[in-house]
């Protein structure tokens, strides 16, 4: 059974279709990258997809749950208990340090562990940078702390929009290859990204035209290594 | 880490990593805060201090012998009815008068208590000092009296009543000024007086100046007619009742001014604390999208604004203390009271509008799709 | 372009707008309140302090020492000196003549009423209507005089031979109102039959006493056009140190403080300029009143510019603290105007051009809305309108231009300090 299942899904805003027939299916451990030109709909679906946003039309499925006819508030929680969010503007709390952003995560969803913040810290490589604020800290650093707080709480989708597009070309090396490491591990990711160079990192790519699905091909020619 | 403390946490970093606005709005709030208490400090005093001040008229109550009868009071019976009156009695001078002859012309003497008169009429303009209780010949006289007895500041002049013929050498120690009958007489000690008209321990009406509203004088009058049935207590209405219409005139105005810089201080304080939480739109977008409930964020923000309501109270309490003192010190030349019942007020009052305006933009953001909030860059 | 963007930042975020423009007007409206009622209050306060009578006596000049006690004349009436009942308009001639707000004249003698001891008789005004010599009419008398007073039963009229008693002299002789009572003087003068029409009560020695009509009583004393004093009721400024130097004798003066006393409404001066108009006559501040009433107005002016400090520091911080937060909160504007290559000038340019045009629509909003809140409180307190001081009006927009632009200027400058790369990566 697949993880995310979209039948014909709608976004309507005034007379423009933001989301056209939208139908996609995406299986545990996948790996998808979302393409196309901007104000194709990429965005709209993510937002979607994550809890974020309702469709006008049509039907979603989490883990087998209708999240389209949800609640806001059952909504919040499918978010909080399913969901791994990568923002392009990393969106840390200004005042809070970077373990305690992560354990923000921890607290809304069950209770705040400083040990397993800690660890997801690790993983992400800022053992040294525990406790500085996001304005001490780089754009690849944020970012870090950003996926290892998308990560916290063991999320069956990761959901990432434009994870790369405010960083360098070193962060996003490492940014990628976290990314790599996840999908390696078995997350199931679906990334919004202009960069064809990512976009060819994933085992799928959907590309998004005015709203409609285009094209949805396995990526045969998979790179191992940029560059 | 439990979760209480996660919030703790969160709600003392959110107020101390955002040093610069959180400090504009602690400032707002003590200051305001501040206004009000030293206000309301001031508001409850008023009556009291006012009251105080007024008396400046004068007596406003008089003891005088019932008609039937001899026309003098004892001094035991005028004491008897200040006991009546309790602590409110701020001066009460006895008068004896009478007819007296100096250099062939008839005037008007009487035995009174110096340090009462200085207490019951501070409106007395005296040119030279008052006369202690001690020194027997010692006399103040009215400024006409002075002028047509050509009498100057420590001259002599001998005194012969009119009813017991006996003569009596007093000194100009002091020259009174009133506009009214004080100008025309001669004042001297009661006991050298009633010595010279031989009327030992006795006066023909006694002045007394005490706090009170009219209402309150008129039963206490009362009290004491009923008690001493050979003296009338009358109070003078047109202190008394004046001093009702003045003071409760001078209490609705405060009241009035009070009220509008209350409004006006909350929404100063309610605005600022609007803007402060509307900053933050991104961050509970944030929260949002993180999982948070309504209810975490709701709380998070009201944790902040209580946490800031009662610092900034407790300042501005403190500084509305001291400039009540200013007040109290330059307008009363007295300490404004510090009452419970206003630091009380004073810290729910800001608790209540710094949660209420902080919760109000809260709730519209929250009821935005995260979405939205995150996306405008 | 800088105008198109001002319009933009206008029209953009409107909802906000309009939070800031609302709290600087409720600033403005608090400050233009408070300054219009502490500048009025004065004069209220004044007026309110009337309740307590008349503040100058007006005497003929005398030889003799009167021997009163107790509001009872022992001297016989025929050694006194006299006021021609013809001079009183004169006192709505001097230069304080707007002051004066009411007099009454009194002739006073004593007469017996059906064989009783002697009651004080005074002839008065009740409520007079004057044509002064202006050609104005004015009411005067004890109605305007003696608010105090409580009368059971009605006012008596002027020139007729109506007459109030004291309550004191009515329980004593059984009089009621409606009664018709003779009233027996001395000498040869003829009895004098008057019909009582209220009851007096005053709480002061006008208990004791019998009011009637100043004319009739000049008629049967034979007595026409006389007075034996006049009790005046006039605004005053409380007094000083100039007052004071002039309580010793106006003329030892320096002509430039002679002219400045002269001018303002002392009571002395007031009592000055009275003795100028009407010749023979002394007029005197009748200190109780005239000196506590100095006392009381100096207090309540004195609390009244503390609570409006205290009004104004409030709300010229609140709304300041608010420009700043304003500011700040447009710091990646500041950030992103910057990267394009503005100048710190035009930054504070633009910023402060905003924020003058928030303070003048506030402050306009603030002036009117405070007006509005002087009002009720004139009202409210002293039941009539309230004089608007056309001082106060430049005096609010200047404070809110003077308190908006100040606050945001601090924080535009903190902010242009700023290096953009930080501020648009929100560090």
């Amino acid at each position: 059974m697949a993880l995310l299942e979209m039948k014909n899904v709608y976004k309507i805003y005034g007379n423009v279709n933001s989301l056209n027939d939208v139908s996609l299916s995406v299986e545990k451990g996948e790996w998808v990258a979302v393409m196309g030109p901007s104000g194709s709909g990429k965005s709209t679906m993510l937002n979607i997809i994550g809890c974020m946003d309702t469709p006008s039309k049509g039907e979603i499925l989490i883990d087998n749950v209708t999240i389209s006819s949800l609640s806001r508030k059952q909504l919040t929680e499918i978010r909080r208990e399913k969901i791994g969010l990568v923002f392009q503007q990393f969106h840390l709390v200004p005042h809070l340090t970077a373990i305690e952003n992560v354990m923000l995560a921890q607290y809304y969803h069950s209770m705040p562990d400083e040990n397993e913040a800690k660890e997801a810290l690790e993983q992400v490589g800022l053992t040294h940078r525990t406790n500085h604020l996001p304005s001490q800290l780089s754009g690849g650093e944020q970012q870090r702390v950003c996926i290892a707080r998308a990560l916290i709480n063991y999320p069956a989708l990761i959901l990432a929009d434009e994870p790369t597009g405010n960083l360098d070309e070193a962060n996003k090396e490492i940014v990628v290859n976290l990314f790599k490491q996840l999908h390696k591990e078995g997350h199931t990711i679906i990334m919004v990204t202009h960069d064809p160079e990512i976009g060819s990192l994933a085992e799928r790519r959907v590309i998004l035209e005015h709203g409609k699905l285009k094209n949805d091909c396995p990526n045969l020619q998979k790179v191992e290594v940029l560059r | 880490m439990n979760k209480k403390m996660m919030l703790q946490k969160m709600i003392l970093h959110a107020l101390f990593k955002r040093k610069s606005r959180i400090a504009v709005a602690l400032f707002a709030i003590a200051i305001g805060t501040a206004v009000i208490f030293s206000l309301l400090s001031v508001y409850l005093d008023i009556n009291e201090k006012m009251s105080k001040e007024l008396r400046a008229y004068g007596a406003n109550l008089v003891i005088a012998p019932s008609d039937s009868g001899e026309p003098f009071l004892t001094e035991q019976q005028f004491n008897e009815t200040l006991a009546v009156l309790e602590n409110n009695v701020v001066g009460a001078a006895p008068y004896l008068y009478g007819v007296v002859n100096i250099s062939n012309k008839q005037l008007v003497m009487v035995g009174t208590d110096f340090s009462e008169i200085e207490k019951i009429s501070p409106y007395w303009k005296i040119n030279g000092i008052w006369v202690s209780d001690k020194n027997l010949d010692g006399a103040i006289i009215g400024v006409t009296v002075a002028e047509k007895l050509k009498l100057n500041l420590g001259d002599q002049f001998s005194a012969i009543s009119d009813t017991t013929g006996q003569k009596n050498t007093f000194t100009v120690k002091a020259i009174v000024k009133t506009g009214s009958t004080e100008d025309n007489q001669i004042f001297v000690n009661l006991v050298p007086f009633q010595n010279m008209l031989q009327l030992e321990g006795l006066m023909n009406v006694g002045y007394i100046s005490a706090s009170g509203e009219a209402n309150f004088l008129t039963e206490k009058a009362k009290e004491i007619s009923n008690q001493q049935p050979s003296l009338i207590a009358k109070p003078i209405k047109k202190i008394a009742q004046s001093e009702g219409i003045i003071l409760e005139k001078i209490k609705s105005l405060v009241y009035l001014v009070v009220t509008v810089v209350l409004m006006s201080t909350i929404l100063c304080v309610a605005t600022t604390m609007m803007t402060i939480v509307l900053e933050r739109e991104k961050e509970i977008g944030l929260k949002k999208a993180l999982g948070a409930p309504n209810l975490s964020i709701v709380s998070e923000f009201l944790g902040e604004a209580i946490l800031l309501g009662t610092c900034g109270a407790l300042i501005g309490s403190f500084l509305g203390y001291l400039f009540a003192q200013i007040i109290g010190q330059s307008v009363f030349m007295e300490a404004i009271s510090f009452k419970f019942s206003v630091f009380l007020i004073v810290i729910i009052a800001s608790v209540f509008v710094t949660s209420i305006a902080a919760l109000w933009p809260v709730r519209t953001v929250v009821s935005i799709e995260p979405a939205v909030v995150l996306k405008g860059e | 372009m800088f105008l198109k963007m001002l319009i933009k930042s206008f029209t953009r975020g409107m909802k906000r707008k309009i939070l800031t423009i609302v709290t600087i007007a409720f600033g403005a409206s608090l400050a233009s309140a408070m300054l219009n009622v502490t500048l009025d209050v004065g004069d209220q306060v004044n007026k309110e302090l009337k309740a307590y009578g008349a503040n100058i006596h007006v005497l003929p000049k005398m030889d003799t020492l009167p021997l009163e006690i107790g509001g009872i004349d022992f001297n016989p009436l025929s050694d006194q000196q006299f006021i021609n009942e013809a001079d009183l308009p004169k006192l709505k001639m001097i230069f304080w003549a707007n002051n004066i707000l009411s007099f009454a004249p009194l002739l006073e003698t004593t007469a017996t009423i059906k064989g009783s001891e002697d009651i004080k008789i005074v002839g008065t005004w009740f409520d007079k209507k004057l044509v002064i010599p202006t050609g104005e009419t004015i009411n005067v008398g004890n109605t305007t005089l003696k608010p105090w007073w409580e009368i059971k039963g009605k006012w008596a009229t002027d020139d007729t031979n109506e007459a109030l008693v004291g309550q004191e002299v009515a329980k004593q002789l059984g009089i009621t109102v409606g009664d018709k009572i003779d009233l027996t003087f001395e000498n040869d003068n003829p009895p004098l039959n008057v019909q009582v029409t209220g009851i007096l009560n005053s709480g002061d020695e006008a208990d004791g006493q019998l009011f009637v009509s100043l004319s009739q009583l000049q008629q049967v004393l034979n007595m026409a056009g006389k007075v034996q004093r006049i009790e005046v009721s006039a605004l005053t400024t409380p007094e000083n140190d100039l007052s004071a130097k002039a309580d010793e004798d106006p003329e030892t003066m320096t002509s430039e403080d002679f002219e400045k006393w002269y001018c303002t409404a002392y009571v002395n001066a007031i009592t000055y300029q009275i003795e100028e108009v009407i010749p023979g006559v002394e007029a005197k501040p009748i200190r109780q009143v005239a000196q506590s009433e100095g006392a009381i107005l100096s207090k309540i002016e004195l609390l009244m510019i503390l609570l409006t400090v205290a009004a104004l520091t409030s709300s010229t911080l609140g709304v300041s603290g608010l420009m700043t937060t304003k500011v700040l909160e447009r710091s990646k504007e500041i950030g992103l105007m910057k990267a394009l290559g503005a100048e710190d000038n035009q930054i504070i340019h633009l910023f402060l051009s905003e924020a003058l045009i928030n303070s003048i629509f506030g402050g306009l909003i603030g002036y009117f809305v405070g007006l509005g809140f002087s009002a009720i409180i004139a009202r409210e307190v002293f039941g009539n309108s309230l004089t608007i001081k056309p001082l106060v009006f430049p005096l609010i927009l200047l404070i809110s231009i003077g308190v908006v632009v100040l606050g945001s200027l601090s924080a535009v400058r903190y902010m242009t300090k700023v290096e953009p790369a930080h501020v648009l990566h929100g560090r």
